[in-house]
């Protein structure tokens, strides 16, 4: 099994610490998205997703390549906002008792007042960046609209694509290249205005 | 090299999300500085006592030969063995020697009686 992965997993295993980072930009949001399946609440969903990134860091090394590395990923994920759920039942059952005695949920203000206190400009504000790129996307050349479509959005490998559209492999990876490269360019520009 | 690697890797999973509309409402710009921070941090503590103890071992291990070797020197046996076989018939014994240890000695830690008193 080829796995993307590999070699940036070999480079951090052999002490290029940093090279971790690549991994956390390339799936911070498909882990988000799938702990806030869980959690309901984007704060809780990024404490979990930066929980499973750390410990997926830890053992790293326990990591066979038997599978693809996001598959792993992707179970440590969700153990961890099972866990998540678990230890919030509990610390809820806890305040549950200690309003019953007239205590109140200390701890549970100070993690909300914390939270809180993050400002929105340290935030990416996601829904207003989808809008930029679906925009951008929308005026797109049809025949770089289309290789974007296949690729990016259906998930098809060079291969399916060169049998759909009956072009060389070539052409499809430079019009691709140059329908990102328009919708990121965009993106950064958006991001700095912000 | 590596940052703009990093922010050209994030704009594209940026870009596929968006167009796949699978992305989280709100993230936190220092969302992998804070992941990498304690990484980082982590990192540092268990390299250091992993490199104290190795140089432990190490030191341990130096001191080890290190005595052997001086021990091994010093108590090397130096003695010539002849050659040829020594014949020596007539060894006297001591006539000093006896098997009986002495009766004053015997007597040394024990309470001092009159009769033992006459052995000084």
């Amino acid at each position: 099994m080829i796995d993307d992965d590999k070699d940036t997993i070999n480079n951090i295993i052999n002490g290029d610490v940093d090279a971790f980072e690549i991994i956390i930009k390339k799936y911070q949001l498909r882990i988000i998205n799938l702990c806030f399946k869980y959690t309901k609440n984007y704060s809780d969903a990024e404490e979990v997703a930066q929980e499973s990134f750390f410990k997926a860091f830890s053992s790293l090394k326990k990591f066979r390549f038997e599978s693809k590395f996001y598959s792993w990923l992707h179970r440590i994920a969700i153990n961890c906002s099972l866990n998540f759920i678990n230890s919030k039942e509990k610390t809820k059952e806890r305040e549950t008792i200690s309003e019953n005695f007239g205590l109140s949920g200390i701890d549970s203000i100070k993690v909300t007042t914390l939270r809180d206190t993050e400002s929105p400009f340290e935030n990416y504000n996601m829904v207003n960046l989808a809008q930029t790129i679906e925009n951008a996307y929308e005026v797109l050349p049809e025949e770089l609209k289309l290789m974007v479509k296949l690729r990016d959005i259906d998930d098809m490998s060079y291969d399916e694509i060169v049998k759909i559209t009956s072009m060389p492999v070539g052409t499809v990876k430079s019009r691709l290249h140059r329908a990102r490269n328009i919708l990121m360019k965009k993106l950064d520009n958006k991001i700095d205005d912000e | 090299m590596m940052n703009k690697d990093l922010r050209k890797l994030e704009l594209l999973q940026f870009v596929k999300a968006f167009l796949k509309k699978e992305y989280p409402s709100t993230l936190s710009k220092k969302f992998s500085k804070r992941i990498m921070s304690r990484i980082n941090k982590e990192t540092t503590y268990t390299i250091r006592p992993f490199f104290q103890n190795t140089l432990r071992i190490a030191s341990a291990v130096t001191f080890a030969v290190v005595t052997l070797f001086l021990l091994q020197s010093f108590t090397a046996d130096d003695i010539e063995y002849s050659k040829s076989t020594i014949n020596n018939p007539n060894i006297i014994p001591s006539r000093n020697v006896i098997n009986k240890p002495d009766e004053c000695e015997r007597n040394q830690n024990q309470e001092i009686k009159s009769d033992t008193i006459n052995c000084k």
